[in-house]
């Protein structure tokens, strides 16, 4: 049973094609890392994956595994991905002048909650739960009550949306480069967060640029993305051959 | 008939100031000629002005809440039975206030319109701390007179301290021209705080004339929330007139289908050490249109003062429109100002954000809006009238229809 199939898909921005056929699919537990270099569209696969409004599916299938149906999720919005169990960690997290970090985390929480019809959570019990989060990602409490993501560093950024994700607990989880600008510490520490929720009900997609972050997190399966497509897969030594030789021989090869 | 020749007329058979009657009848009604009107025409929304049918109304359930003194008025008209407070007409000190007064808002013809009725000219002295805010109810009816006319007198005594809310309210089909005055004398090392909250019904039009003169180390804050009325217009003046005085003017409007909110603050530093402080923030829906004119002007002697002004507008449908235009007119040389105004767009992005994590466009939307606005009202120190005035926002929010 799959959890999300990609087949053939293409996709555009203000008409330029960024995706042009990709095919992927993810099984629940399975951990999956894209890298390929710059401007490759691996962030814009996350960004389609999640439904964001800017990108438009021009062909191809985009499926989710809901109530152990797989559906085509291409026509939902943002939000109804993320209430099904779609989670999309930023790469550059947004800063919100006004929210508190602790409001918008229980506005997300009760947007699903209301979904699978579960009881809203009261601003208390809401913080005890958090509270309980925290620790791990050596977050203190004041987090809570900050602006969301003002004035924090870029390592707190990430440690935030790995808060996040950990509250929302997904079925389905694309990180966006989130091991770009951490120092190791952080690193480890989102590495942690990452391991601490995988189990066989969930998977991973993580989109990064170096092979840094797959030393903590071990992945199942590599795919390289190369102008919009796929040009290879395999499993976490793939990474580390990219490591060692960069992407040029794999550019040259599927040139052949 | 004119407008002019309409009030003349009206007026002739009732006991009004002449003085004041015929300062407004050299004027008029402001046009856009003036720059102070450039965006509101006032004629479009006038109502009749005939005084004969002004019939005093009642309130049948009055709810009220403990924890404020209250004060009711209906129509313009003083309602001394269910009020908490006593507001006085006719005593020597309102003659004396008003002349402490005469130079503010001295151009403004619809102001001199409302000093020509001398009825509802009214006088709320304050002494001493006022543990309670208090609460002024206005309260507009449709069945009575349309044009609607009140002039409120605060004298806050030395030392004093309290804060004041004025709300305003109509019936929902009221067609209500409200033209009101409210003026402040803040004596030696008063403190006052000045709420108003507006939130007449669709077809009102209201012109709210607030004037304030602090004295020495004496502290006036004034606030403005507007949600309600097609055509809600604030003339703000207050003259800080001894050395360590200070206010703030800051205000708020949230506008949606074709409302218009126009502020026009003046800030006058007569005196030096004095300081002033202001921010305004309007959010905009469908075809609405907020306008904020602001003027600081220091005077030659009034050297190391402090001042500072920011308008913020918040577009969210391409429809609605902002302007904004702040200005200074400085004549001492040792003074620190500063001005600025923005206006802008939900950010995409911000909103994507939101819905990334399960929250839908429109519930995002108006949290966004919501937090856009959660600054201006956190100024209001007194934790009662902040209370209340979000509770005012949180209504109004509700109805703010974004697309």
């Amino acid at each position: 049973m799959s959890l999300l199939k990609v087949g053939n898909l293409k996709a555009e921005v203000e008409g330029n094609e960024i995706l042009k056929g990709i095919n992927l699919e993810v099984k629940p537990g399975e951990i999956h890392a894209i890298m390929g270099p710059n401007g490759s569209g691996k962030s814009t696969l996350s960004k389609v994956i999640a439904g964001h409004p800017d990108y438009e599916l021009t062909s191809g299938e985009l499926e989710f595994n809901i109530n152990g149906k797989m559906q085509d999720i291409s026509e939902l919005e943002a939000y109804e991905r993320a209430r099904d169990g779609i989670f999309l960690g930023f790469q550059y997290p947004i800063e919100v002048p006004g929210v508190t970090n602790i409001g918008f985390m229980r506005e997300s929480f009760n947007a699903l909650c209301e979904h699978q019809g579960a009881e809203l959570m009261g601003e208390e019990e809401f913080r005890d739960f958090v509270k309980t989060k925290l620790p791990a990602l050596n977050m203190s409490e004041e987090f809570l009550d900050r602006a969301v993501n003002e004035g924090f560093s870029g390592g707190e950024k990430k440690k935030n949306e790995i808060l996040q994700m950990l509250i929302m607990n997904p079925r389905l989880a694309l990180l966006d480069e989130t091991d770009s600008g951490l120092d190791i510490d952080a690193l480890k520490t989102v590495a942690d967060g990452v391991n601490s929720m995988k189990s066989k009900f969930n998977a991973f997609v993580l989109v990064t640029h170096y092979q840094r972050l797959l030393d903590y997190i071990q992945p199942d399966f590599v795919h390289v993305l190369y102008k919009g497509k796929i040009i290879k897969s395999g499993g976490k030594e793939l990474a580390l051959e990219l490591e060692k030789k960069g992407y040029d021989w794999l550019i040259e090869e599927s040139k052949q | 008939m004119s407008i002019t020749e309409q009030v003349e007329k009206d007026f002739s058979t009732l006991e009004s100031s002449k003085e004041n009657l015929g300062l407004f009848l050299q004027k008029g009604l402001p046009t856009k000629k003036n720059e102070l009107w450039k965006y509101t025409n006032l004629e479009r929304f006038w109502q009749e002005f005939d005084l004969s049918k002004q019939q005093k109304a009642d309130l049948n359930a009055i709810e009220k809440d403990e924890n404020f003194n209250h004060i009711f008025f209906v129509n313009g008209a003083f309602l001394p039975a269910q009020s908490d407070l006593e507001v006085q007409s006719g005593a020597t000190e309102l003659t004396s206030l008003k002349h402490e007064l005469k130079e503010l808002l001295a151009n403004e013809s619809v102001f001199h319109l409302v000093e020509s009725q001398t009825q509802n000219q009214y006088l709320l002295t304050l002494e001493g701390v006022q543990e309670k805010p208090v609460l002024i109810h206005n309260f507009y009816t449709s069945e009575h007179a349309k044009h609607s006319s009140a002039h409120l007198h605060v004298l806050a005594k030395a030392n004093s301290e309290t804060t004041i809310i004025e709300s305003h309210t109509s019936e929902d089909t009221a067609e209500s021209f409200i033209n009101n005055a409210v003026s402040f004398l803040v004596e030696n090392n008063a403190r006052l705080s000045f709420i108003k909250t507006q939130e007449l019904g669709e077809q009102s039009v209201q012109v709210q004339n607030t004037r304030a003169l602090v004295k020495r180390d004496g502290q006036f804050e004034s606030f403005t929330v507007d949600a309600g009325a097609k055509l809600s217009r604030n003339n703000i003046s207050i003259r800080l007139d001894g050395e360590g005085a200070n206010c703030a003017a800051h205000g708020l409007y949230v506008l949606g289908d074709t409302q218009q909110s126009d502020t026009n603050s003046f800030i006058h530093h007569n005196r030096p050490h004095t300081e002033s402080s202001q921010l305004y923030k309007g959010i905009m829906n469908d075809k609405s249109h907020g306008i904020f004119t602001g003027l600081i002007r220091v005077e030659k002697d009034a050297q190391l003062i402090n001042s500072d002004q920011l308008n913020k507008n918040l577009l969210l449908s391409k429809g609605a429109h902002a302007h904004s235009r702040p200005q200074l007119e400085i004549y001492a040389d040792d003074v620190k100002c500063a001005h600025g105004s923005t206006t802008g767009q939900m950010s995409d992005e911000e909103l994507f954000y939101f819905e990334s994590r399960g929250v839908p466009r429109e519930r995002a939307q108006k949290l966004l809006a919501q937090a856009f606005a959660y600054d201006v009202v956190l100024k209001i120190k007194n934790k009662t009238a902040r209370e209340y005035a979000q509770q005012v926002l949180k209504k109004n929010f509700k109805n703010l229809k974004v697309e």
